[in-house]
């Protein structure tokens, strides 16, 4: 997989033109020499943007290369107004890491900093085939996560590619807006016979790939390269290889489609950008990165698993970045000195059932409106039983529709209960004592 | 001395750089190529053993901007030397991506 993400950095990373694409009111209002590649300007690298692309990568487990620099990339195309696009070639920041997926881990080969492209819109004007184009993302910070061959499944490289997205926005550097181009995923493709494994030997890889770009969505990259393993194997088992080639996927049709044949290894002719003198860490500086590093998100997960026994799936919907975690994490400790359950609370929050916003509302706020609504008043069984006797009397439908196995009146009858004797009761609790009384 | 840049080789260049060559150009740049690379080939036999390679000829390093948002063209600035625009973008003919 080949994922960029544009990082949010207020100003782009070689000028100081604003960094907002999306938001921009008109076409070409964010642009200056640099960033339109005008002869003689000069670039100049966004610190910030370095630090973020380093902190990504120390939340991959990356090793961190402390001599690095920006490497031009040359293409014509006219997105690209230099004619080349800087890059980083041989010495990227990060490199090295792993990720954790639930079908095994993936390896990490580098991340990279680089500026992205400007906004082409293709049209038809006055009958002639025309591009338009919009430099306002000209220069945009944008990391590459390159990872190593080691995905073997959609639905792995949909895990990986979900899970790149949640560190990204832990880490608060991207909105990673898919739909709007803020994310792209890319997958790399090619299969190969199991059975031509060697016991114990490491499997080369086959002798072509298919890139499928473009992909906006993480349901789209599961169907275009379940699509592709199809293709794939249906030429292979004819005894063909699968031509190299970029394909695109159509969600409508629900298949892949050619862009374009690769005829040869593209040649790009990197060289070190003499406009941008190397990057040195010293260990002042690594330090000071590394300080502002969160806790790892997976340890952040695994911490609440043990102290609050709540669930991943459900804390994971809960939140985005960093500074949100940290709000949960005091929530947490208030509810548990409160003698509340914080699983209660997180599930009550992941269903909406509580009226509060979570990164909006003070802690005060939130923790009381939580224990309203699991507070119950106090009541003896015996006192319930002769309300209950009372509404199953006056509810003889919904006491037959129970016995007919339509169990969902409860919530009605339970409802009724606690309205005839003006107290708030347990759910759990009561439908016990209803469901004892109906069988008896 | 010995061609070691050939009329593919220049073939493959002036594609890269999108520069259409006669063939009368194509075997002339071969030839002048080859005595500038050819030249190389005498600085090659000096001694560098002992001296580090550089990419670079000052010691400069960490260059860097501060993330502040400096002011930007306008839009009419910006496409003012453009004799193809249209509402605000940049015109240019429909090109179908090489890579
Ligand atoms: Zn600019």
């Amino acid at each position: 997989m080949e994922i960029h993400a544009e990082l949010k950095t207020l100003s782009k990373m070689f000028c100081g033109c604003k960094n907002d694409p999306f938001h921009a009111e008109k076409p070409n209002i964010y642009t200056c020499p640099v960033c339109l590649g005008l002869p003689g300007a000069l670039p100049v690298a966004n610190k910030k943007a370095i630090e973020w692309t380093v902190k990504l990568g120390l939340a991959l487990g990356c090793k961190i290369n402390l001599f690095s620099k920006f490497d031009r990339k040359h293409y014509f195309y006219p997105d690209l107004p230099k004619g080349y696009q800087i890059s980083q070639y041989d010495l990227p920041f990060c490199y090295d890491g792993k990720v954790k997926t639930s079908f095994g881990p993936v390896g990490i080969t580098r991340v990279h900093l680089e500026e992205d492209t400007g906004k082409l819109i293709h049209q038809k004007i006055n009958g002639r085939d025309v591009s338009l184009i919009d430099f306002n993302r000209s220069s945009v910070p944008l990391v590459e996560i390159v990872s190593e061959p080691e995905i073997y499944s959609s639905a792995q490289a949909k895990e990986y590619s979900k899970k790149l997205r949640q560190i990204i926005r832990y880490l608060d550097i991207s909105d990673c807006d898919m739909e709007k181009g803020g994310m792209r995923l890319e997958a790399n493709i090619s299969l190969q016979d199991q059975r031509s494994k060697i016991k114990d030997q490491k499997l080369e890889l086959p002798n072509y790939k298919v890139e499928l770009k473009n992909i906006n969505s993480f349901r789209y990259l599961e169907r275009g390269i379940e699509y592709e393993i199809e293709r794939q194997t249906e030429i292979l088992n004819e005894g063909k290889t699968p031509v190299q080639e970029t394909r695109g996927f159509n969600a409508e049709k629900n298949m892949t489609f050619t862009q374009r044949i690769k005829e040869g290894a593209a040649d790009y002719r990197y060289f070190p950008d003499p406009d941008l003198p190397p990057i040195r860490f010293n260990e002042k500086w690594m330090g000071e990165i590394k300080s502002s590093e969160p806790e790892l998100i997976d340890l952040v997960f695994t911490r609440w698993e043990k102290d609050y026994k709540v669930d991943r799936k459900i804390t994971e919907l809960l939140f985005e970045t960093a500074a949100e975690s940290k709000k949960l994490d005091e929530i947490f400790i208030n509810l548990t000195k409160q003698k509340l359950s914080v699983d209660k609370f997180v599930n009550a929050v992941a269903n909406k059932k509580l009226m509060i916003d979570l990164f909006v509302n003070n802690i005060e706020e939130i923790v009381n409106t939580f224990k309203k609504s699991v507070a119950v008043d106090e009541i003896t069984d015996e006192q319930l039983r002769v309300f209950i006797d009372k509404v199953l009397l006056v509810n003889q439908k919904a006491v037959a529709d129970f016995k007919s196995g339509k169990t969902n009146v409860m919530n009605f009858l339970a409802g009724m209960v606690m309205r005839e004797a003006k107290k708030k009761v347990e759910f759990g609790r009561l439908s016990k004592l209803i469901t004892e009384i109906l069988k008896s | 001395m010995k061609k070691i840049i050939t009329k593919e080789l220049i073939d493959s260049l002036s594609k890269l750089a999108k520069i259409n060559l006669t063939k009368e150009q194509e075997e002339k740049y071969a030839g002048e190529f080859s005595s500038i690379i050819g030249y190389m080939d005498e600085i090659k036999t000096l001694d560098v053993e002992n001296i580090p390679e550089t990419a670079r000829v000052t010691d400069e390093g960490n260059v860097l901007r501060e993330d502040k948002i400096e002011p930007s063209f306008d839009q009419k600035q910006t496409l003012k030397n453009s004799k193809n625009t249209h509402n605000g973008y940049f015109l240019v003919p429909q090109i179908l991506k090489e890579d």
